[in-house]
């Protein structure tokens, strides 16, 4: 049920997107980090479901919430003259790698698990 | 189970966000990159130069006449007679010019009012707008000069809706049927206002009506008020 309604919305997602007109230069980049930190949330909340620790509230509250802090510290950053997205980007990539490795041991100790009582089975 | 429907559809909200706002990045990265906004910049710089120096070109240019005319100036200042014809007839200019002369020549005069059901709906009133909308057209068509009702339209003119419950310009009180008389190549006046999304689509598209005539002599009245000049030097 929750994979169809991924699957189904993230089409949906897809042709909407390419229906929609193309943003301006300056704003492509304020956009980019906002997607960066977005992906970064939807990591997190993979990682929170496997971890069986998952909440709804924490989950959009950070999607937005990170999105816009993102938008708003490039903002900032460029009023500055400071590149403050690299430090929203790295800190973004980062957790991102973290949660991915955890996502990649979580499923490895299971397809291992599976191979062992197999092994033992037989 | 209800708490289950919102999950879903908020995470289904979510990914539908989610992937349609990177396909408009991706969409949008593919144009910058074809377009080469990189490349751009340089040439839109390049442009601005050349653009600065066609400028700067015609400023010098202009200021050679200047140059010129003060010559002249200075020449017929020995000569009495001859400034007095010069400056004469630059007068005469600068009041064409401002509106301080009654003008008379071929042009337009054009009606706009109200539409029939104006007093049921709003939308049917001539507002200010179609006003301005109809003196700015003009303008591009070449008029030289324009009066709405027997006012005559300068360049410190104003159409103001007092309220949204009538229209004042040049702090008079003007109201429907507007007649606008305007002075000009006839030809270009007619096609501006005839064109296809123009002045009279324009106005039939609300039902207002708007008619005119060709005319080969209208005569357009001064401009009566002073035209003051406190702040600016």
């Amino acid at each position: 049920m929750i994979y169809l309604t991924i699957i189904i919305c993230s089409v949906l997602g897809v042709i909407l997107g390419m229906n929609l007109p193309t943003i301006s230069y300056s704003y492509s980049g304020y956009l980019a980090i906002a997607i960066i930190a977005a992906l970064d949330s939807v990591f997190g909340g993979i990682t929170s479901v496997l971890k069986k620790n998952f909440d709804i509230k924490i989950f959009v509250s950070g999607f937005f919430g990170n999105a816009i802090l993102a938008m708003l510290l490039t903002y900032l950053g460029e009023k500055l003259n400071v590149d403050i997205y690299l430090a929203a980007v790295i800190v973004f990539v980062g957790r991102m790698f973290t949660n991915l490795s955890i996502i990649r041991r979580y499923y490895i100790d299971k397809i291992a698990k599976k191979y062992e009582k197999k092994t033992k089975m037989s | 189970m209800k708490g289950k429907i919102v999950m879903l559809v908020t995470i289904g909200i979510i990914c539908a966000l989610l992937t349609s706002v990177m396909f408009v990045q991706f969409k949008s990265v593919h144009v910058i990159e074809e377009s080469g906004v990189g490349v751009m910049l340089e040439a839109e710089l390049r442009a601005e130069y050349a653009d600065v120096k066609e400028k700067s070109g015609e400023l010098k240019a202009q200021i050679e006449e200047t140059q010129k005319s003060i010559d002249e100036y200075n020449e017929l200042s020995t000569d009495d007679t001859g400034t007095r014809e010069l400056l004469r007839s630059d007068v005469q200019k600068a009041e064409m010019d401002l509106g301080y002369k009654s003008v008379k020549g071929p042009g337009l005069i054009i009606t706009l009012s109200d539409g029939d059901n104006a007093a049921n709906n709003s939308d049917e009133v001539v507002k200010y707008f179609d006003l301005l909308l109809a003196i700015n057209e003009l303008k591009y068509a070449g008029a030289e000069a324009i009066s709405i009702n027997d006012e005559r339209y300068v360049n410190t003119s104003y159409i103001a809706s007092i309220q949204g419950m009538y229209l004042i310009m040049n702090g008079q009180r003007i109201t429907s049927p507007y007649t606008i008389k305007v002075i000009g190549d006839s030809k270009y006046l007619e096609s501006v206002i005839n064109i296809k999304g123009g002045l009279k689509d324009q106005m039939k598209s609300y039902n207002k009506n708007i008619s005119y005539t060709v005319e080969n002599e209208i005569f357009i009245n001064k401009y009566e008020n002073l035209i003051e000049i406190n702040y600016g030097e």
